[in-house]
């Protein structure tokens, strides 16, 4: 299980100001469970992220990640080394994966046939994918996603979405995904936290029941509905 | 090719100029090979032309060492950057001239003083580079590096090494040049052989043709370290950049 408990996150800029960018955000998502923090742009959603990736200590709360697996992020841009292809891209952040465990991850995102290729020479989404493969490759016990489908067009973001959400049945590991997109949410989540605009409060948890492939459209148009509810109560206040 | 083209340039140039000149002031270009050749059967040309690429490696060696290590130092600490920019600001305009003559006097007049002072006047240059190469880097793969848990060894290797690469083979590539420079200028000064030495000797007896024989060939040796060394490890750390038509 994963355990956020912040309370506060603040810090200074370069005048010398004191900027709030997280206001009190409590959840916990339980093992194998896919939550989305769903909220405006700029509201502190990707600050959120790297204090559950533990990438910045400074913050007010506690968090505590589930067991005592790795973690593995997947920012916003790829952050592939770019003098490094493919393959040791992922081999130098996952040592220990196999032959048959990488080939098989590459044969699952349709990268078989970019191995030997260099970051420069793929577009956004086969980075994209390379990104998410060496994020698997490790594998994490919590799945760190920031808008994995941000500058996608919405062919590629719809295929992208797809192939994630297969891997996500196929071997649960808890997962926090962060996007803007409530359909995206929708369809990957377990469990979405409805955030404000900055400094991000968690406004509302709700919960999708599984299996949603089979869900009517009425209820993800429900769903949908709670959540702007929600983002609007939010914003003027019960 | 084309590289060899414009050096081929260069000679005719030299020797249009030479058919002009008085042979005193610009000797031709065979005049000097004769001249070479002379000094090279005497085995005077390799024991100088030897003293000074000695002198020229150690210097380099030293230089690009300590300058890249503090430059990277400088790049990463702001506290340690704050405190000795006033040092690399001396450093960088005390003129080369003045920190051989201080060597020389202080030291002795020996090889430590000789290298030492090369080196001197070459750190600061390798330090500014580098420090520019620490601060240009990517911070979004630093990040990426610390949330995977990079061991240091696998991020120096991997993530910073080649980032700085670029700056190493700029440094090095202007440290050859200046390096060899100012170890002329020192071994005329204070030294018993070597190029700068021997060129003393052609510039007491105004002899052109002496000079230019022993200059040449090291410079040559120059250009030869530069595109069988600076060059391929260019290509080499380069060799991932999508090619530009």
């Amino acid at each position: 299980m994963l355990e956020v408990r912040i309370t506060g996150k603040t810090y200074v800029s370069g005048a010398g100001q004191r900027h709030h960018a997280l206001g009190a955000v409590q959840f916990t998502l339980a093992r194998g469970h896919v939550g989305a923090l769903v909220g405006p742009s700029g509201c502190g959603k990707t600050t959120l992220l790297r204090l559950i990736a533990g990438l910045d200590p400074a913050f007010e709360g506690e968090i505590r990640p589930p067991a005592s697996g790795p973690l593995a992020l997947v920012f916003q841009e790829p952050r592939l080394l770019p003098w490094r292809n493919v393959e040791e891209n992922i081999r130098i952040a996952a040592p220990d994966i196999t032959e048959a465990e990488l080939a098989a991850l590459l044969e699952a995102l349709s990268l078989s046939a970019h191995r030997r290729h260099f970051p420069g020479e793929l577009s956004l989404g086969l980075a994209r994918r390379v990104a998410l493969v060496r994020a698997l490759a490790l594998h994490p016990e919590l799945l760190l996603l920031d808008e994995p489908f941000a500058s996608l067009d919405k062919a590629m973001a719809d295929r992208l979405l797809a192939e994630i959400s297969m891997l996500v049945e196929a071997r649960p590991v808890t997962t926090v995904l962060v996007t803007h997109d409530l359909e995206t949410a929708i369809r990957l989540a377990d469990r979405i936290f409805v955030l404000s605009p900055r400094p991000a409060t968690l406004l509302a948890t709700i919960d999708i029941a599984a299996p949603r492939q089979r869900m009517s459209l009425d209820a993800l148009e429900r769903i949908r509905g709670q959540i702007i509810e929600a983002q609007h109560l939010g914003a003027t206040g019960p | 090719m084309l590289r060899l083209v414009s050096l081929l340039m260069v000679l005719l140039l030299w020797q249009a100029g030479a058919v002009f000149a008085d042979p005193h002031h610009l000797p031709s270009p065979l005049l000097v090979i004769l001249a070479m050749r002379h000094e090279a059967a005497s085995g005077q040309l390799f024991l100088h032309l030897g003293a000074t690429l000695l002198r020229v490696v150690a210097a380099f060696v030293l230089a690009m060492c300590i300058g890249s290590a503090i430059g990277i130092v400088m790049g990463q600490n702001r506290l340690i950057n704050r405190l000795a920019d006033p040092w690399l600001i001396l450093l960088l305009n005390l003129p080369a001239l003045v920190i051989i003559v201080l060597a020389y006097i202080w030291i002795g007049l020996n090889e430590t003083a000789a290298i030492g002072a090369v080196a001197l006047n070459k750190i600061p240059n390798a330090i500014v580079t580098l420090r520019e190469g620490m601060r240009a880097r990517d911070a979004g793969l630093d990040e990426m590096a610390q949330a995977y848990r990079f061991s240091r060894m696998t991020w120096l290797r991997h993530v910073l090494l080649p980032q700085l690469a670029p700056y190493f083979a700029a440094s090095a590539r202007s440290g050859l040049s200046l390096v060899w420079k100012i170890v002329l200028v020192v071994e005329m000064l204070g030294r018993s052989n070597g190029i700068g030495f021997q060129i003393n000797m052609a510039f007491q007896l105004f002899d052109v043709t002496l000079l230019l024989a022993y200059a040449l060939p090291f410079v040559l040796i120059m250009l030869l370290m530069e595109t069988v060394v600076v060059q391929p490890f260019e290509a080499y750390a380069s060799r991932w950049r999508p090619r530009h038509a």
